[in-house]
This record gives C-alpha cells, structure tokens and sequence, in this order.
C-alpha cells in the first residue's frame, strides 16, 4: 500500500505532457480594418503571426491566413515558430477589400478537419462581415457542427455607432466552446496568446 | 405588380453591334411602354443609322446594387434596408442582383443571384455604416463586378454624398469611361430632400440610367421599386456600327411620338482595329 502510495506521489511530480495544438490564425485585412484614414496599417498580420509563433510549443503545428479581397491560407502546417513568422509576413502585403469573416472561418475549420490534435481557430477581425458567400446561420452551424473551438480577438476601430459587431461573434465562440475577447489595437498580440494558451488548456470563457 | 419577364436576352458579342437601352416617358411622366421599332430613330456622331435590334418585351435585369455606408447615412440604416428589400421584392424571374456598400471598405458580394431570400440576408447582416464616401473607386468596382455579364447591366447607386476618396483614390474620368467602354447603365438615387452630386447626375445621364430625387423617407422604397419597374420596361435597341477607331462617338436616340422623352445613353466606344 505505501509503495502504491509513493508511485502515485513520484507520478504526480513528473512535468505534465502540455497537449499539442493545431491553430489556424486568420487575419481580417480587409479595408475597414487595414485602411486609416492617414496611412494603412500594414503590421496587422505581422504582428498576429509573431504573437502566435510566440505561443508555440514543440509538437504544435500553426497555419496563418488572411480574408480581405480573397481568402488566403495555404495548406500545409507549420511546426516551428520562425516559419509561422515567415508565413505571417509573406501576407502583409495583401490587403484591402471586403471582409468575408463567415467565409474565412468555415474555410480555417474545413482545413483542420484531419487534424490529430487540439485544434482551434483564433481569428482577429473588427467583426463587420461582408462579400460572405456563406450567411451567419448556415456559418454557425455549420462550425458547430465541426466541434472546433473559435478564438476570436475582436477590435473595433470605428468610433462611430455602428451595429453591434461582436453580437454574432460571441455566439460563435460560445457555440463552438472557444472564447471571444474585445481588445485595443495594442492588446492584439497579448489576446492571441491567451487564445493560444485556452486552446491548449481546454478553456472557454467570453470576456470584455 | 409581379412583371412576366422573358428569360435573358443573349446577344451574341459582335463588335458591331452597338446595343441601346432606352427608357421613354411621356409628358406626364409615366412609362411609355408600346412603342414599335418605326418610331425610334437612331443617330451614330448624326448620322442615321437602320435599327438591326428591337425588343420592347421586358427583359431580365443584372443590377450591382450599392448602397452608401458612410457616417452620414448612418441615420439611414434601417430605411436603407426597407429600400433595399423593396428593390429585391419588385424583381422578377431571371433578374439578378449583387449587393454592395461603401464606407469604411468597399465591398461587394460575390453572389449575383435573384435569390430573394439569400439578397434579404445580406442586407440583413453586410450593411455596416461608417467612413467616408469613396463614391467613384465603388462604382468602379460595381462595374467590375458586372463585367463577365452578357446583356443589359446597371449599377444602381444609393448615397447622400460626393466622392470623397479618403480610403482609395478614385477618379469620375476613370468611372465614366469605364461606363462607357462596358455601356454600363449608372442610376442614382438621393436621399431624402437633398439633389445629387452634379457629377454623379451627369454620369446618370450619359449612360442612359437615371437618377431620383426622394421627397420624404417614407417614398424610398417605392423609388426603388420604381427603378426595378423602369428597367424592366426599357426598349432594347440596336444598331450596326463600322467604326474601328476605338474612340468615343455620340449617340442619339429619338422617338416620333408627340411629347415623349427618351433617355439613352449618349456615347459608346467604337471598336479598335479590324472587324471581322
């Protein structure tokens, strides 16, 4: 009995195995999000690609798109962080356009389908949907269905009273066990590292 | 009123048939809708030139509907919406629309479809207000996005403002030319109480759309509907043309009957190089 005891006391103390990701992190460059008023912001995807390369562990596989004009997300996975940089910022020029947010989210749960481990997709977005081939209700259901959890980092640069943005976006990371964050600009790096990490945790919250 | 409206018109692309959309009013204003192929005249740089096409039956329309999201219409919204499904519940079979808007981005919906309940859930859900009016860069794009269509194609404008082209630089000269080139038919419509940028009204005009005035927010819907009725309506008329300077030539269009008003468009681009 005490060396049962004592083999459950060691196996307590050996570091837990941290679960592997497999993230999409999609990119809203579109228009209302990448034009100011004085100059485009351009970092936007750089800065999100070096956030989640930053939240990487071994084993974890990531892959970055953007939706704008057209929705861009290459196939393959990337395992270490300076390739997921390297990705991020051979987007940075694509910008402008329409924001298919529905369509960009259907299609970053459609390429982790043969995913192995915790997959998730975090996306960061104003949350204006435009140019969607795909409406809200068949999005949500049909992400629901894909049971992969939704991370969304939303930021709203508007200063205008415009209808609620992040309405529809709360309810998809609600129903599909992801979490939805409200940030600033400055805070986007931070809130994908906290997506990153409730991903692999397993958490889901909603938070303003 | 549902109109029976013929499946789509296909003309066969032959560049030397230059293809006339023309809207006719009496003096009352009404729609004139009966006249036969005798009492139009048609005129390439003066010079009269035999009707090879005539068709008064209505035809299918192709709109690229763009509504203005800039701040100011912000107030606007809901009504914005009403218009909008007014100008989708007057469309008939073979009709097809893309909806857009233009403010804080300019975007356009991929689907071109007379889907009334797809077109009722993008106005639902992608109309967002906000930003400035980057009027001339959005109807470019409404043009663009038209561009692989055959037949009659009209982008129909709803906006309160003038270009102001803080996001993206767009130039009238380049919009117009771009109408002309394609024969796009560029119709506007104000918002309530105030006229139309003179630009734009003059763009309306010389491609043979139309641009409407709106008395009180209650009349948006109908004018919507009434566009949707006046395309529908419109004489499909065709002339031969052996140009090949690639240039722009001036067409007139006039009808016989005593008091009738006929709108056209005014120019169009002559092919380039050798007809065959």
């Amino acid at each position: 009995m005490t060396t049962l005891l004592l083999c459950a006391w060691l196996a307590g103390l050996q570091p837990q195995a941290r679960p592997a990701i497999d993230v999409v992190l999609m990119v809203d460059v579109s228009h209302s999000v990448t034009y100011g008023a004085i100059k485009r912001d351009r970092t936007l995807v750089h800065d999100a690609g070096a956030a989640l390369a930053a939240s990487l562990a071994p084993g974890d596989t990531a892959r970055v798109g953007t939706f704008g004009d057209t929705i861009t997300l290459e196939t393959a996975r990337l395992t270490d962080a300076a390739a997921v940089r390297s990705a991020a910022d051979a987007l940075t020029d694509k910008v402008g356009g329409g924001s298919p947010l529905w369509d960009a989210l259907v299609a970053a749960v459609a390429a982790l389908e043969d995913g192995k481990a915790r997959r998730g997709v975090v996306v960061i977005t104003d949350g204006r949907s435009t140019a969607n081939r795909t409406g809200f209700a068949d999005a949500l259901d049909r992400l629901e269905r894909a049971r992969i959890p939704v991370y969304v980092v939303m930021f709203d640069k508007s200063d205008h009273a415009i209808p609620d943005p992040g309405a529809r976006l709360v309810r998809i990371a609600k129903a599909t066990g992801g979490t939805c964050l409200f940030v600033e600009r400055p805070a986007i790096a931070g809130a994908i590292a906290r997506a990153a990490a409730a991903l692999r945790d397993g958490l889901s919250a909603t938070a303003r | 009123m549902l109109l029976a409206v013929q499946d789509r018109t296909t003309f066969r692309s032959t560049s030397r048939t230059v293809h006339v959309y023309a809207t006719v009013q009496g003096e009352d204003g009404r729609l004139v809708a009966d006249l036969t192929r005798d009492d139009f005249r048609v005129y390439e740089d003066g010079r009269e030139r035999p009707l090879t096409v005539f068709d008064n039956t209505p035809q299918a329309i192709t709109v690229a509907l763009m509504f203005d999201m800039s701040n100011s219409m912000a107030r606007y919204l809901d009504r914005i919406r009403q218009a909008g499904n007014a100008f989708v519940a007057a469309l008939g079979a073979g009709d097809r629309v893309r909806i857009g808007s233009f403010g804080q981005e300019v975007a356009i919906s991929p689907l071109l479809t007379g889907d009334r309940s797809v077109l009722a859930r993008i106005l639902d859900e992608e109309l967002w207000p906000g930003g400035p009016t980057p009027l001339w860069y959005a109807t470019d794009l409404a043009m663009t996005s038209l561009e692989g269509e055959s037949g009659r194609r009209v982008v129909l404008l709803f906006t309160d403002g003038e270009d102001s082209g803080l996001l993206v630089p767009g130039k009238l000269a380049e919009t117009r030319r771009h109408a002309e080139r394609g024969g796009f038919m560029i119709y506007a419509v104000g918002v309530p109480r105030r006229s139309l940028a003179d630009e734009l009204r003059s763009l309306a005009e010389d491609s043979g759309g139309g641009h409407f005035l709106v008395p009180s927010e209650d009349d948006l819907a109908s004018t919507f509907a009434r566009v949707v009725d006046e395309l529908h309506r419109q004489y499909v008329l065709g002339f031969a043309s052996d140009l090949t300077d690639g240039k722009s030539h001036r067409i007139d269009v006039k009808v016989s009957r005593p008091g009738a008003k006929v709108r056209a468009r005014k120019n169009f681009m002559a092919a380039e190089g050798v007809i065959r």
